[in-house]
């Protein structure tokens, strides 16, 4: 219907970026599950950063129009949020807590005998008697969790305590960026912004995430999922992707593309990025880019912050942890990119034209890198 | 019924002839009201699916199971019905739509006996806003009644801004959910059987390309 009609129905969270002149910036994200979208939307930047602020006009969710003065707004179609239990907590997201904290629904979560409840992260220890999400009295040795992997929060976003105030204006709020994402250990960059529009819509077709649950099949394998559409577009998913070719050359100002991946870890398997609460650090990045108010370099694969222009604050955070976190590593870009090619040959009947040039030109850069592309020191 | 609804003769009767198909005891016309959910809360607490948490810790809380064969989208019994199966993509499931229908009708028949049946007229998005729509849910199972209580935004007066073609009727046709496909969990009567209702949504999104639907200012 979207595509039909000429606008976006969106997998994605909306948040506005408040900075400390008090100007509003809204950002979309899109990011495949378990890989913290709710915790983003409802993001609490770090201390140091005085007068920044972020609030949530949703966490799921977007749908997209362009507005008369050229740019795209975007509501939140839903009243409230269907979250995923575990995992949740008063340091991971203090503001879903607050939002569930009463008129609200639990589904497949564990329950004490005196009407409490806990699932796996909620606190660090297990309440001593506790009834599973199977009904079942919980049973320590069994190595069995008391919420389900999947177990659910419904609670009415009016009680989110970073809720938006702009989060029901029916004209919706104005997108300046859009971020996708995915969960990978290897190769992608802690952020960087695609080149241009088409680029951008490239990247993020071509973006993937690694299976979390032995359920998804083989742990650590990349799943392609487009845009984070993958379970929810219902029509071909080349048309899909043309449909956004097209909205963004009718648009005179398209809001600018930037892809992340908060989870890259090094050779020991170590996060290379803190992430929650710190993201604020390349959020605040993402608004000075789309404000122009901050300069970036030209790497093969998009254009990238000088270590200089992130604020960094308290964060103890070395120039060689960054080029270890920005680092383009030739090789495995090259593997990246035959990947990409794999997802093209399965739509092959309808892909846009411009793809397969991109992907030659993407590779054209990456074989004339040096093996590891990193920023030069001057640059820092 | 009340008389904006008697206006909406297209909906009217498409509820019917669900009705007709499903052979529910009664209709519940859903108001979104704070009492319709307390009611139908105290009512799951009743019948043994919800339990209430406890009352200072978790103000207005409940908590429930579901069976444990339906806990996630289920994306390999979810199907597109469009007419040609190219315009599914290669990852989707595909299924005739007129294969569909004899399947899911003769899964729905009679499937609402005995329990009660709730029309619920919802907004997804800010109301009065040209970037929402509207919608109207038939479920049997007061579980989803309360959760679209807290997602969307249930109100009456949609009733009478309806601009209905015979395209939605034939999107609703599937948009039905009733939850006595489900076996039943331990809890009391199953709670929500996300497969059934998300192979219904992908068709109703589908359908809807068809549809001409406006929302009036209301």
């Amino acid at each position: 219907m979207a595509k039909e009609e000429g606008w976006l129905a969106e997998h994605m969270l909306i948040l506005g970026v408040e900075n400390p002149k008090g100007e509003k910036t809204y950002v979309a994200a899109a990011f495949p599950s378990a890989c913290g979208k709710t915790n983003f939307a409802m993001l609490i930047p770090p201390a140091d950063m005085k007068g920044w602020k972020v609030t949530t006009v949703g966490d799921d969710i977007a749908w997209i129009k362009p507005g008369k003065d050229g740019r795209l707004y975007a509501i939140n179609p839903e009243n409230g949020y269907f979250g995923v239990a575990p995992g949740t907590n008063e340091k991971t997201n203090p503001n879903a807590i607050a939002a569930l904290s009463k008129n609200s629904i639990f589904t497949n979560i564990g329950i004490t005998p005196d009407g409490d409840v806990w699932w796996e992260g909620l606190t660090d220890k297990v309440p001593e008697k506790i009834y599973n999400w199977k009904n079942q009295l919980h049973d320590p040795a069994s190595g069995e969790s008391v919420a389900h992997a999947n177990s659910r929060f419904t609670a009415p976003a009016y009680q989110c305590p970073s809720l938006d105030p702009a989060w029901e204006n029916p004209n919706g709020v104005p997108l300046s960026a859009f971020i996708f994402g995915g969960r990978r250990s290897k190769t992608i960059p802690l952020i960087y912004q695609a080149f241009n529009w088409n680029f951008g819509v490239y990247m993020a077709a071509t973006m993937g995430s690694e299976t979390t649950a032995a359920a998804f099949g083989e742990l650590g394998k990349v799943r392609r999922d487009p845009f984070a559409m993958l379970p929810f577009c219902g029509y071909h998913m080349a048309d899909y992707f043309t449909h956004w070719l097209q909205l963004g050359r009718n648009l005179p100002n398209p809001p600018r593309i930037f892809g992340v991946n908060w989870f890259r870890k090094d050779e020991n398997g170590k996060f290379l990025w803190p992430g929650f609460g710190e993201n604020m650090r390349m959020l605040k990045w993402v608004v000075e880019r789309v404000n122009g108010e901050v300069s970036s370099i030209e790497s093969p694969i998009g254009w990238m912050p000088k270590f200089n222009d992130i604020e960094w604050g308290e964060l103890d955070y070395s120039v060689a942890q960054y080029d270890a976190v920005m680092d383009v590593d030739r090789e495995a870009w090259k593997k990246e990119i035959l990947a990409h090619e794999e997802l093209f040959s399965r739509m092959f009947d309808r892909l846009p034209k411009e793809f397969f040039f991109m992907r030659e030109l993407l590779l054209s850069s990456l074989w004339r890198s040096p093996e590891h592309w990193t920023l030069a020191p001057e640059t820092h | 019924m009340s008389p904006s609804m008697q206006k909406n003769a297209a909906l009217f009767g498409y509820v019917d002839e669900i009705a007709k198909l499903t052979l529910p005891k009664s209709i519940v016309w859903c108001n979104g009201s704070q009492d319709e959910y307390d009611g139908l809360c105290n009512f799951l607490v009743e019948t043994g699916t919800f339990t209430r948490l406890n009352p200072e810790r978790w103000p207005n809380c409940f908590a429930c199971n579901s069976d444990p064969s339906d806990v996630a989208r289920v994306e390999d019994k979810t199907f597109i019905c469009s007419r040609r199966k190219e315009d599914a993509g290669p990852t989707n499931n595909w299924m005739d739509p007129k294969e569909m229908k004899l399947k899911l009708n003769a899964l729905f028949a009679g499937s609402m006996k005995g329990r009660t049946m709730y029309v619920i007229p919802f907004c997804m998005g800010p109301l009065g806003s040209p970037l929402s729509k509207i919608g109207v849910q038939i479920t049997d199972s007061a579980y989803v009644v309360v959760n679209m209580h807290i997602m969307t935004r249930i109100v009456t007066r949609f009733w009478r801004c309806w601009v209905l073609t015979v395209n939605l009727l034939n999107a609703c046709i599937l948009w039905v959910h009733p939850s006595s496909l489900i076996k039943k969990t331990f809890l009391g009567p199953a709670t929500l059987r996300q497969n059934t209702l998300f192979i219904t949504l992908k068709i109703v999104q589908l359908r809807l390309t068809a549809l001409a639907m406006a929302v009036m200012p209301c």
